[in-house]
């Protein structure tokens, strides 16, 4: 146990730098490029003592040096300064209202492809070499290649317009809210036994997860299929066969051991999975970070913008983190 | 290079045509499809029976055999307008690729062969790079520079380096330990000549896969940066700025206005994605598939 430990403790302090890499990255990005960032994302017409006060509200009129410490300083200590538009809260209270609906779909979006990942892929391993084995082959390239704004609103149209099964846009029919305990709209009416909540949560949910949970699905068709019929070949599921052991017992050995590379997959997939939300939000008008992004670029709110892209940073480190630490408990190859 | 090795390279190269090659069908499929957009880009003028900018006369006409596709809101002809709308997506595209390509693969060569301090530091940053969501970095790169075409092929060719670099290094830290370099260098090959004679063309096959399947990903950024409006302004035609003009008539059962731009992402990066994967597996040595 003490070398999982250790592990564990040498893999979670070297998030520190990866962090800081990404935090640079995104002070550069927002800072060095085009000279002055409120200046392009404002626009040409606005006076320039306004200009200058923007800057200085957003700490851009010091040296850059004396910035970038104060940035690094303010995001440890979780202080992402105060949006610009409105009422000027704390971006940090933005986010935490808007964090949470972006959670939820990428949980239930997540859930879906693995689950369509791994029939999809064990039906090809099993099947290996027949049609079926191809169109499923093809299905895992199709559902890469499917654009999600596309998908989503065909689903829309079937489901939404001429069937009226699901909605076609928010997270819960107007009202209907659960009392907040944790933000997600699920567990809250779960937690609080609000049934009507819960269904009409569950099916806003549907579709968006629906959409980004088939685009993210194929590459784990592939995974789970190509490492299936790698384990099926090894020695012991042949003396388990000898044995004259259940199909379905030797089904189930075989995944087993087939799962371990699916985690390492699940890490990579996640950035992705990000990246989708965004593209998902904004075409079932699903109130998350994404939205929350796009909405402050419109409105030129600088801090905000800011502020949702190290947050997105820093979630990136974390789940990273999780994984490693997940995979190092799975397989103990991997702390050595 | 001697005339074998030409030999060597070119048969390496053009095996996935060979007709008994396995996976041949799908770079097949995917270059006709390549193709078949490529086509519709340079040739739109005389393809298209309407100008994609001017209205028609009839407004959200459903399709017919007057407009095959049916018309927009403005009573444009949604058919012209897909095929105009190959050129952006096309040029952006490949501007942005051939970019992340040209920085890419230098850089993967250079860390993976020298090693050192250089290539940890690179290393690091391009891991962190590569771990941040690709769409989210172009959005924030493009929402500095301003919507304009330019500025996003510059996003995405910043999104995409970190891809080509990651393959390049690895194929170039093998490589290099392999015998035949050893007695290029044994031989007194200098840095440049070992690199260029010896490990570039043994890397070639991987930078075309890297390409198609990373074009193949660029073609689905370029079209969610587009449906977002970081790309393209009216009346500018392109697949994802259509499909996000079209989504306010959806809830009226207007589908004609969505399904045909988004339809064509979807084929394009189908295409660039089977050339991708027919490749991966016809280039790999036997054993590996």
């Amino acid at each position: 146990m003490s070398s999982l430990k250790a592990y564990i403790i040498t893999r979670a302090l070297l998030v520190l730098p990866t962090v800081i890499i990404l935090l640079t990255l995104v002070f550069f990005i927002l800072r060095i490029l085009p000279g002055d960032p409120i200046a392009a994302m404002v626009g040409q017409k606005v006076p320039p003592e306004v200009l200058e006060k923007m800057r200085e509200e957003a700490g851009l009129n010091k040296p850059i040096l004396v910035q970038y410490i104060s940035y690094l300083y303010d995001i440890f200590r979780g202080d992402f300064g105060r949006s610009m538009i409105w009422g000027k809260r704390p971006v940090i209270n933005e986010i935490a209202d808007r964090f949470p609906a972006t959670l939820e779909l990428t949980i239930f979006a997540f859930t879906i492809s693995v689950l369509l990942g791994i029939l999809t892929g064990s039906i090809a391993a099993f099947r290996r070499g027949s049609k079926l084995d191809a169109s499923m082959r093809v299905y895992s390239i199709v559902a890469y290649t499917l654009f999600i704004p596309w998908f989503g609103m065909l689903l829309q149209m079937l489901f939404g317009v001429y069937m009226h099964i699901f909605p076609i846009g928010g997270r819960i029919a107007p009202g209907m809210e659960p009392e907040r305990i944790t933000g997600l709209y699920v567990l809250d009416s779960i937690l609080t036994f609000n049934g009507e909540a819960l269904s009409s949560a569950l099916l806003h949910l549907f579709l968006p997860s629906l959409t980004l949970g088939v685009v993210l699905s194929g590459a784990y068709t592939r995974i789970v299929r190509n490492n299936l019929i790698e384990v099926l070949h090894q020695d012991f599921i042949t003396a388990y066969r000898a044995r004259g052991i259940r199909r379905s017992r030797i089904a189930y050995h075989a995944m087993k051991n087939a799962f371990i590379p699916v985690i390492t997959l699940m890490g990579l997939q996640f950035a992705i999975l990000l990246a989708g939300a965004v593209l998902t939000e904004t075409t079932f008008s699903w109130p998350g970070m994404g939205t929350f992004l796009l909405e402050r670029i419109q409105y030129r709110d600088y801090t905000s913008v800011q502020g949702a892209i190290v947050f997105y940073a820093l979630f990136v480190a974390v789940i990273s983190l999780i994984v490693d630490i997940i995979y190092a408990l799975l397989d103990p190859r991997i702390r050595y | 290079m001697e005339n074998a090795e030409v030999k060597t390279l070119a048969r390496r190269l053009f095996k996935p045509l060979i007709p008994e090659a396995e996976g041949r069908w799908m770079v097949i499929s995917g270059l006709a499809i390549v193709i078949f957009v490529l086509l519709l880009a340079l040739l739109a003028e005389f393809i298209a029976p309407y100008n994609p900018t001017k209205s028609t006369g009839d407004v959200l006409a459903p399709p017919s055999l007057k407009h095959p596709m049916g018309t927009d809101n403005l009573g444009r002809d949604v058919l012209s307008r897909v095929i105009f709308g190959s050129r952006v997506v096309l040029m952006v595209v490949f501007t942005a690729s051939l970019l992340s390509m040209s920085i890419g693969v230098p850089l993967g060569l250079i860390s993976g062969y020298f090693g050192g301090k250089l290539d940890r530091t690179l290393s690091m940053l391009m891991d962190s790079m590569y771990a941040f969501p690709s769409l989210i970095l172009a959005i924030a790169i493009a929402a500095v520079l301003g919507p304009s075409i330019l500025n996003a092929m510059v996003a995405i060719s910043v999104v995409y380096v970190p891809t080509y670099f990651r393959m390049i290094r690895g194929q170039t830290l093998s490589i290099k330990s392999r015998l035949f370099v050893e007695a290029a260098k044994a031989m007194g090959a200098g840095h440049f000549k070992t690199l260029s004679r010896y490990i570039l063309p043994n890397i070639v096959t991987t930078i075309i896969v890297v390409f198609s399947l990373s074009v193949a990903d660029a073609i689905l950024t370029e079209a969610g940066l587009s449906f977002l409006g970081f790309i393209v302004t009216a009346p500018t035609p392109d697949w994802g700025y259509d499909l996000s003009a079209g989504k306010p008539y959806l809830p009226a059962g207007y589908w004609w206005m969505i399904t045909f731009p988004g339809m064509m992402v979807m084929i394009l990066a189908l295409g660039f994605a089977l050339i991708g994967e027919g490749l991966s597996e016809l280039y790999a040595p036997r054993g590996e598939r």
